[in-house]
């Protein structure tokens, strides 16, 4: 089914325009309100629309711009023939005409009826055209705004004839049977009765039931187990105790038996310890007495050695202290010859000394001779200075006080004194009289011939008698102020000059020449003044003076010293023979003052000598004085202990008694012993507390084991209701059978669980396959747009075309649902598409699909490869049909292009 | 010449629990057939005219068996009215706290079967017509020999020269092991009889328990087997359901006859499917096999082969009736229930139900082999037949 052209008239904006639409690609472009969803919803009306349509659908058809009814005239290609529908929508009164290719017209009802046969759908009128027109044929009619719809609301309608299609698309996929469903039905209900939908095992399923069975079973067995053991136990402990306390019966009169015995050599032992005893006792005594005298016969022994030793010791030591004595007496010589050689440097010392100490005091005293000497004579030169100075200095006083700076300030005074008279001669007018006859007078004072007056004033000048001329010099009132700068001038020279008590400036000139000269001769005596020390030039003489008379003093000191002493010393002439008297002296000095020490170091090593040889007389005195009184008490001792212990013989037969007496306790000590331990005591107590101990052990067992008898028997004695052994063979029974009951249904429903998981698997492939062919068709389309990569999966279910994932490049798959807006009718064209290329087969191999405005969310870059996809469809026999307001998007789509324009009254169409 | 004539009967196995048996009537009706043959052996001493009756061990099931068995026991003991002499065998051995010294039980021997003498010591005992070597277990498991000291008995004490002597034992000789003849337990070699030990030309008879069936085991050696069968006969030559008859005298070769007693009878059969078809010729020799008395019948039955699914649901009803009819139907079941090719081909090739052939091809590969998912494989496909035929 191919649409042909479109002509509208008076519907809405349109009054009247046609359409032709290219076979594969047409595209409308026209902005807003241009009439392009107009034009999409008139091709639809004429298609599904009966044209006695009134109420509120056709109202909204009618143009409020153009009068008479709304009118549509569709050609079409369908059922291989062109067909022309015209359709008058004039509420009750309008009317359809169908005219064939071949020029059979049919009318109204008939026409509708043929309409509807020719597009294999209904046609809608009445009152649920409202609702029911939208959803016809909207696979192909991409609605503005519902251009991202969920491919199952439009693709519901269509299952039927869509199934029928794919499967003869796939020779192995077949629809599933009612048979199929009803088994696959019940197998999930048997799963739902046996799981949960995580899985587990429903509680009061048989299988649970069984488990439950089974644990109780096994309770109830470990129950009967152990009732069973505890009885076979009991006879174990029974038969136990009771070979026990035959055993122990059969033993305990032996035990009694070793243990009297070991009793019995107990007490005879007792016996032999108790004897043995007093032996020892006998033996020690014995031994005591003889280590008693042993030791005192060693002691005498050791005395009388040491004795021996000490007497020869004596003689020597006497000996060697008579060589001491000698030494000591030699030693005690030399030190008195040393101390008399002492003596004598030291005089000779003493007497170098006096003379050297006068010799330098007599240095001094010339020294300070010569500085006391120096000092008086530069002392009379300064006085004399000193008297030239007071005579320049009083020259000086004399003399104004005039200096250079104060004679150039006269100047100036002087010259500016010149200046003003100049000044005020230069503005007076002066009158001289060369001759005159008669007399001239000015100003009341006659003016004598030849004599010239300057006038500074206006002066009367009368001429003889008759004649009076007032004379006026110019310059008015400066001349007067010139007359005052003279005054001013004068007075400040005669100031000035008055003060320096000055004639004038020749005799200031005079008198600075006089102090020139004076002032430079002042300086010069006062320098050389000061150069002789000046004012502290007396302080040095009268120090100098008290040195030189204490140097004197003590020279005299010094020689009155000397003279005191044996010889007398002879004072020096001058400073330098008293020099070379000093530096002779102080050799000599030198070598007495080495002379002493050297006397003094042999008197020490004499005396040292002397002290050395006294302390060893006197420590060979001690020795020998020691050794002495040692020998005395050694004596002593020795008599003392003999008179004690008997002299040596009888000392030698009391010892030889004593040892005998002591072998003999020692040999009846030694049989003794070896009596008790052939007996062997310890054995013996540890054989009493062992036989002890293992009676009360015994005792104790036989008591215990009787204990375990009776209990035994008593547990042994049953109520008799039931026999444990019956019992325990119930409960094994019990138990395999309720484990091989457990294991069947544990078996069932694994069966059932793998049916289960087999038929959703094998379904979901089944699903698969069926649907694939559509799939790919919907994957060739996407992968225009999102690249090779690319596939779709869908679910063809009661609701249509279902779970629609994309999956690109292996990455996880992506819900309808979870598309962004853009992709949402980028995928839901490419569904539309792959739907509308299945379904052409029913038309002819064509169907037309119109897109208006759909999309609105894509950006222009992702519009480019959009219209690959369109293209490719276009390519497999669809007609593709664009509504846009962006015309220029679509260029690379290379369709056939109309452009609307926008005009109130009517819309035109342009070819491009 | 002393002629003493005597019923040989061991292993009454009184208050035997039949535990294997689900069925609470049939397990009662098993019990109570253990008490009515010791009426019709008391009917048959009676006939006989014996002197008395020897019980060579294992008269109770357990040493701790129930008042009930006890009172039922020495009841039916006490009606037969002629001496009946027993040892305690493994079963019901004498030890601390068994049946034989409980109050209870001296009380109802006393009150019930005056008749009745148990003998719990190793000592000869002196009858009017014979004397008794008896060799009582006081353990169940008796690790000595217990009849060793009846050489050493016959060197110290004289006995009547006229009297046969008879050794009554209980355990097992050399050769075979009573324990290995129990459903439950396994081997053991307690409660041997050293037969060597005895001076066997001293003696006259020896009546011996515990091996279930009847044999003989020397020229003067008998084991009585129980009177009433309790369990899957094993092998050939195993004759259990008997006792014996015997007459002896001093110096004699022993008479004895073999008389049938068993109430119940306990058969094996089995079966081999090599197709559906044979489940028809089952059924068949099955009722042949069992014939009318099902009621008193217990059936060890082993089935091998294989069969399809719709068979085995048949099969499972054929058992389910026998087993209902049986005492008990013991089952070794080794039949593969797998679908049958015409089964798989309904399954798996049916174009019009494409879901279910999917799966059933699916389980038919698992169902291959003998693996825990093979088996359950198999169980899928009869469900998934089982549905098929339900919806």
């Amino acid at each position: 089914m191919r649409l042909l052209s479109l002509t509208v008239r008076n519907y809405r904006v349109h009054r009247d325009l046609t359409v032709n639409f290219d076979a594969s690609r047409t595209l409308i472009g026209g902005a807003n309100e241009s009439g392009k969803s107009t034009l999409v919803e008139a091709a639809h009306r004429a298609l599904f629309l009966r044209a006695k349509t009134g109420g509120s659908i056709r109202s909204q058809m009618v143009s409020t711009l153009h009068s008479g009814d709304p009118e549509v005239i569709l050609s079409f290609e369908a059922g291989g023939m062109r067909w022309e529908l015209e359709k008058h929508f004039a509420g009750a009164k309008g009317s359809t005409r169908l005219t064939a290719q071949a020029g059979v017209v049919l009318k109204d009802e008939e026409a509708e009826s043929k309409v509807a046969e020719l597009l294999k759908a209904e046609t809608i009128g009445g009152r649920s055209a409202a609702s029911q027109l939208p959803t016809l044929w909207s696979h192909l009619w991409v609605w503005q705004g519902q251009s991202n719809d969920d491919p199952a609301t439009y693709t519901a309608s269509h299952k039927e004839r869509l199934s029928k299609h794919l499967q003869q698309h796939s020779a192995t996929a077949v629809l599933q049977s009612a048979n199929d469903q009803r088994v696959a039905g019940h197998i999930a209900d048997l799963y739902q009765q046996f799981f949960t939908n995580t899985g587990r095992i429903r509680s009061n399923t048989s299988l649970d039931v069984a488990r439950a069975q089974l644990e109780q079973a096994e309770a109830s067995l470990a129950k009967a187990r152990e009732v069973a053991s505890r009885l076979n136990q009991a006879i174990t402990d029974h038969d136990q105790a009771s070979r026990d306390i035959a055993e122990i019966k059969l033993q305990l009169p032996t035990l009694v038996e070793h243990r009297k015995h070991a009793e019995t050599k107990l007490r005879e032992v007792e016996v032999l310890r108790r004897d043995e005893n007093i032996r020892v006792e006998a033996l020690r005594n014995a031994k005591s007495r003889r280590e008693a005298l042993e030791a005192n016969d060693q002691t005498i022994r050791d005395l009388q050695k040491k004795l021996d030793t000490a007497k020869a010791a004596l003689q020597p030591a006497d000996v060697q202290l008579a060589a001491l004595t000698t030494a000591e007496q030699q030693a005690r010589n030399g030190v008195t010859a040393a101390d008399q050689l002492l003596k004598e440097a030291i005089a000779s010392l003493r007497c170098i000394r006096i003379q050297h100490d006068i010799e330098q005091a007599a240095v001094i005293a010339l020294e300070k001779a010569e500085i006391h000497q120096a000092i008086s004579t530069r002392h009379a030169e300064a006085a004399q200075l000193d008297q030239e100075l007071q005579n320049v200095r009083s020259k000086l006083d004399k003399l104004p006080t005039l200096d250079a700076q104060g004679l150039s300030r006269l100047r100036k005074l002087d010259a500016a004194s010149s200046q003003a008279k100049a000044a005020l001669e230069a503005m007076a007018t002066s009158i001289e009289l060369i001759t005159a006859d008669t007399s001239v007078i000015l100003d009341g004072t006659s003016l004598a011939a030849g004599e010239a007056r300057i006038l500074t004033d206006s002066g009367d000048l009368v001429i003889g008698n008759g004649t009076r001329l007032r004379v006026q010099p110019g310059g008015g009132n400066s001349l007067t102020e010139a007359r005052q700068r003279v005054d001013q001038c004068n007075d400040a020279l005669s100031a000035e000059l008055q003060i320096l008590a000055l004639r004038d400036l020749d005799h200031a000139a005079s008198i600075l020449e006089q102090r020139q000269t004076l002032e430079p001769q002042l300086m010069g005596i006062q320098t050389r003044w000061e150069a002789l020390g000046g004012t502290s030039l007396a302080q040095q003489i009268s120090r100098a003076t008290s040195e030189l008379e204490s140097a004197r003093e003590e020279l005299r000191r010094r020689m009155d010293l000397a003279s005191s002493s044996s010889e007398t010393p002879s004072q020096p002439a001058d400073l330098s023979s008293a020099k070379e008297r000093v530096s002779k002296t102080s050799h000599e000095l030198t070598s007495a003052e080495a002379a002493e020490i050297s006397a003094r170091m042999r008197v020490e090593q004499a005396r040292e000598k002397l002290d050395h040889c006294s302390a060893e007389v006197a420590r060979y005195r001690d020795l020998t004085a020691t050794t002495r009184q040692s020998v005395r008490d050694l004596e002593t001792a020795i008599h003392t202990r003999e008179e004690a212990h008997g002299d040596s013989r009888s000392r030698e037969q009391a010892l030889t008694n004593l040892r005998e007496a002591e072998a003999l306790a020692n040999d009846q000590l030694t049989t003794m012993r070896a009596t008790l331990a052939d007996l062997k005591p310890e054995l013996l107590t540890a054989d009493c507390d062992r036989f002890s101990r293992a009676i009360s052990a015994q005792e104790n067992r036989l008591r215990d084991a009787e204990n375990t008898c009776l209990l035994a028997r008593d547990r042994l004695t049953l109520d008799g209701s039931t026999d444990p052994e019956a019992e325990l063979r119930f409960a094994e029974a019990r138990q395999l059978l309720a484990l091989d009951q457990f294991q069947a249904e544990q078996r069932r429903a694994k069966a059932i669980e793998t049916l289960h998981q087999l038929f959703t698997t094998s379904r979901e492939v089944i699903d698969r396959a069926l649907v694939q062919p559509l799939a790919d068709r919907i994957s060739g389309y996407l992968q225009c747009i999102f690249g090779n990569g690319t596939e779709a999966r869908v679910q063809l279910s009661e609701a249509g075309v279902e779970q629609l994932e994309l999956i690109r490049n292996g990455d996880p798959s992506f819900s309808f649902e979870s598309l962004s807006g853009g992709a949402k009718e980028q995928v839901a064209a490419a569904v539309r598409l792959a739907l509308a290329e299945i379904l052409a087969a029913d038309f002819e191999g064509c169907l037309p699909i119109l897109f208006d405005d759909a999309f609105a969310y894509s950006d222009p870059l992702r519009i480019q490869s959009l219209q690959r996809m369109l293209d490719l469809a276009a390519t497999r026999g669809l007609q593709v049909i664009i509504f846009t307001c962006t015309p220029a998007d679509y260029l690379g789509f290379g369709a056939k292009e109309i452009r609307l324009i926008n005009r109130s009254s009517s819309s035109q169409q342009i070819q491009p | 010449m002393v002629t003493a004539r005597f019923l040989h009967t061991a292993d009454w196995q009184l208050g035997r629990p039949f535990a294997s048996v689900g069925d609470e009537s049939k397990r009662h009706r098993l019990q109570q057939e253990r008490l009515r043959v010791i009426e019709r052996i008391g009917k048959i001493a009676k006939e006989s005219a014996v002197d008395f009756i020897l019980v060579a061990g294992d008269l109770f099931d357990s040493p701790h068996v129930t008042k009930a068995t006890v009172s039922a026991a020495c009841g039916a003991i006490g009606e037969i009215n002629i001496p009946v002499i027993i040892i305690p065998g493994n079963h019901d051995h004498g030890g601390p706290g068994s049946i034989w010294q409980q109050d209870f039980f001296l009380r109802e021997q006393q009150q019930l079967a005056p008749n009745l003498r148990i003998i719990l010591n190793p000592e000869p005992v002196v009858l009017e017509k014979a004397v008794i070597f008896p060799a009582p277990l006081l353990r169940r498991h008796e690790t000595t020999n217990p009849v060793s000291w009846i050489r050493e008995s016959l060197l110290t004490r004289s006995f009547p020269p006229d009297l046969p002597r008879i050794v009554l034992a209980h355990g097992t000789i050399q050769g075979f092991s009573a324990e290995n003849d129990d459903e439950q337990s396994g081997p053991s070699v307690a409660n041997w009889i050293d037969l060597t030990s005895l001076p066997l030309d001293e003696m006259d008879y020896l009546a011996l328990g515990d091996w279930h069936g009847t044999k003989q085991v020397g020229a003067k050696a008998w084991y009585s087997g129980t009177p009433e069968m309790d369990r899957f006969p094993k092998g050939d030559g195993n004759d259990p359901g008997n006792l014996l008859k015997v007459a002896i005298s001093r110096g004699q070769s022993p008479q004895v006859e073999k008389i049938p007693v068993s109430g119940f009878i306990w058969k094996e059969f089995t079966f081999h499917f090599s197709e559906d078809s044979s489940l028809d010729r089952f059924a068949e020799q099955i009722d042949a096999f069992i014939g009318s008395s099902s009621n008193t019948q217990l059936l060890k039955l082993r089935l091998q082969g294989a069969l399809g699914i719709a068979a085995s649901a048949r099969l499972e009803q054929i058992l389910e009736s026998w087993e209902s009819r049986l005492v008990r139907l013991k089952l070794d079941f080794q039949v593969t229930i797998a679908p049958t090719q015409e089964e798989i081909t309904h399954l798996t090739c049916n174009p019009s139900d494409p879901l279910i052939s999917t799966v059933a091809s699916q389980l038919v590969i698992r169902a291959e082999g003998n693996s825990d998912e093979a088996a359950i494989a198999r169980i899928a496909l009869r469900e998934l037949h089982a549905a098929l035929l339900d919806t």
